[in-house]
């Protein structure tokens, strides 16, 4: 068995138990400790999958196939801020491409991609459910709604300091 | 056809989301009146007489749907709310979460009370971070004025309720994967049947209901089935949310009785066309639908008329083209998102759909031919035919329902195939 302290912080680990207190069934505790500790610790390392398995007591595997199968869920490190642009229809015909080109410029990389400095990974998503606001983006878990070209990179500028 | 706000009554409020902004407008008067002066029973006939229809895409009777979880003797049993919301061009639900909150809890409550359920879960897409906060601070209170929790009212009843945060996959919309996945497992279909309200949640019986389709109920336990069954059309009665988006001047969620006409829905309510833009084409249930062309704006949006016209109602999620849309373009977006949500457990969906986005990237780069086109389609019919769930079976509509009504699009591609130049003549 893992020791917690090996992976979590005394703090982290309590509010973990909490979170699987909440659940009649443990393996349904999953998804929602994964969420937590990508939170915590901006990805899911192998440590901490194999740590969370033991906890809600699941085979290594378990929490490994669902780390995977997620579109939020990374298993290695990302950036600090994650920009979630949506390519689905409504945004694409409001313009959802050159925004995406802006961002690229803007931050350098390409989709998929982490910048230099680690502040930001530039992802695309499918819609998020803001369409009559197109086109939409995420970034972590602020909703940007209209996103212009001009407006790009003063949004970018307002996360830059953030932690 | 004008507006009629029964499940937004309360957007428009101040601070609506709070339980005393909900409980000014006859919020949490149903619930106790089918606690102190209803059955059970009683409960799922008045859903039975109002025939609501669930608003997650299927249609499927509200009431009978409680009555099977209802008649079944292994207990625990759950509701679950699906606020999954991933259809896109769909984005009803979230007006709900953010602003009704507790319209939810309320209908989440009737069912549990309706089918014997004493635990429930609302299934939330992870990218409505702000939708989970607002509910959970809806049911911390409706917890603590006791119309949540252990012996609600007194009445001996109780009903807990859990918001379980996805993580983006759409396919957990699905109403077995969305099990699959509250069990902490990766979230892909099951085989129906069994359906989940025999066989659902920890194998117990679990009732699966939609957002739109739970805050629907409070008022028909309120004003009555009958009421209710008398708006809309006969055999799809209520209001309906519309999510309208795309190239519309006032793209929005619209509630109008069922059988609101696309026309009626895009010109009288959502402000018609751009400035100069004239329609082309709308999927009135999301990606999954097939289109509808301009001769068909007179088609009532309803269940069973969209049936007819050879597409769906879906979620309701009307996605509008005008004419500066490049049809094929759109299909590619769409099968995109299909490719990229499929769950993999079936080859039919995981292969047919890479080949299908394959043939339609060569279509748009100029370099397939007239007979890929007929490939495409035999494609299509084994994806839609042999696919193992939903997802498979519905992502093809787009492809098969623009190459039938804007093969000319196509073709402007095929035969520029070669030259190089197939993009900029067929976009112009
Ligand atoms: C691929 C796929 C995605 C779905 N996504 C959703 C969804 O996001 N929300 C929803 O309520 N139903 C969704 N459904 C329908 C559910 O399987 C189910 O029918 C519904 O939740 C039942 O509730 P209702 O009867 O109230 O509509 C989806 C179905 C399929 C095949
Ligand atoms: S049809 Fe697609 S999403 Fe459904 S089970 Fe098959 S691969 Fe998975
Ligand atoms: S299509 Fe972009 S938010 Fe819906």
């Amino acid at each position: 068995m893992m020791k917690s302290t090996e992976v979590f912080s005394a703090k982290e680990f309590s509010d973990m138990e909490n979170i699987r207190a909440r659940y009649q069934e443990p393996a349904s505790a999953i998804l929602p400790l994964l969420h937590y500790v990508q939170g915590a610790q901006g990805h899911l390392s192998e440590q901490a999958l194999t740590f969370v398995a033991e906890f809600i007591g699941v085979p290594h595997v378990r929490t490994f196939e669902v780390a995977t199968y997620y579109t939020m869920l990374f298993t290695e490190p990302v950036g600090r801020h994650l920009v979630q642009v949506c390519r689905n229809l409504s945004c694409h015909v409001n313009g959802a491409e050159e925004v995406l080109q802006g961002l690229k410029r803007e931050l350098g990389i390409d989709v998929g991609a982490t910048t230099p400095d680690r502040v930001f990974t530039l992802v695309e998503v499918e819609c998020i459910g803001a369409c009559d606001h197109a086109p939409a983006m995420m970034i972590d878990g602020d909703l940007h709604r209209s996103v212009t070209v001009d407006s790009v990179s003063r949004i970018l500028n307002s996360y830059r300091e953030k932690p | 056809m004008s507006e009629l706000k029964i499940l937004t009554r309360n957007v428009s409020r101040p601070n609506p989301a709070h339980i005393d902004s909900y409980l000014v407008n006859e919020g949490y008067v149903a619930l106790p009146r089918a606690l102190n002066e209803m059955t059970p029973e009683e409960v799922i006939d008045e859903v039975k007489i109002a025939r609501l229809r669930g608003r997650g895409g299927a249609g499927f009777p509200a009431g009978m749907k409680w009555d099977f979880a209802s008649r079944d003797r292994r207990k625990p049993k759950y509701i679950i709310c699906n606020a999954d919301e991933g259809e896109p061009g769909t984005f009803k639900d979230r007006v709900l979460i953010e602003n009704d909150p507790h319209a939810i809890l309320e209908g989440m409550a009737l069912a549990g009370y309706a089918a014997g359920a004493e635990k429930g879960f609302i299934y939330i897409r992870g990218e409505y971070p702000q939708g989970a906060r607002i509910l959970e601070r809806a049911i911390a209170e409706a917890t603590s004025r006791s119309f949540l929790g252990d012996n609600i009212l007194n009445s001996g009843f109780n009903f807990s309720v859990t918001v379980h945060r996805g993580a983006g996959a759409y396919v957990c919309g699905e109403e077995t994967a969305l099990i699959e996945s509250l069990e902490g497992k990766r979230g892909q279909s099951r085989i129906r049947p069994p359906f989940p309200v025999n066989v659902g949640y920890s194998n117990l019986p679990t009732v699966v209901n939609n957002v739109e389709t739970l805050a629907s109920v409070p008022p028909i336990i309120l004003r009555g089935g009958a009421w209710y069954a008398s708006i809309g059309t006969p055999e799809c009665p209520g209001t309906k949310l519309y999510s309208v988006s795309g190239h519309v001047a006032r793209p929005g969620v619209y509630e109008l009785p069922m059988g609101v006409t696309l026309r009626e829905l895009i010109f009288d309510n959502a402000g018609g066309m751009r400035e100069g833009r004239t329609f082309k084409a709308a999927f009135p249930g999301g990606a999954s639908s097939a289109c509808l062309d301009e001769s068909q704006l007179d088609v009532k949006l309803d269940f069973n008329s969209l049936a007819v016209a050879g597409s769906m109602l879906g979620s309701g999620a009307v996605i509008v083209l005008d004419d500066t849309a490049d049809m094929v373009k759109a299909t590619h977006v769409l099968i995109k998102f299909f490719e990229h949500e499929s769950c993999g457990k079936c080859t039919p969906c995981r292969e047919g759909l890479f080949w299908v986005r394959r043939i339609l990237d060569q279509i748009l780069e100029g370099s397939a031919s007239e007979q890929d086109l007929d490939l495409l389609l035999e494609i299509c019919e084994g994806i839609r035919s042999t696919s193992f769930c939903g997802l498979g079976e519905a992502s093809v509509s787009c492809v098969e329902s623009t190459i039938k009504k804007f093969r000319g699009e196509y073709l402007a591609y095929l035969r520029n195939s070669g030259s190089g130049e197939a993009e900029t003549e067929a976009a112009s």
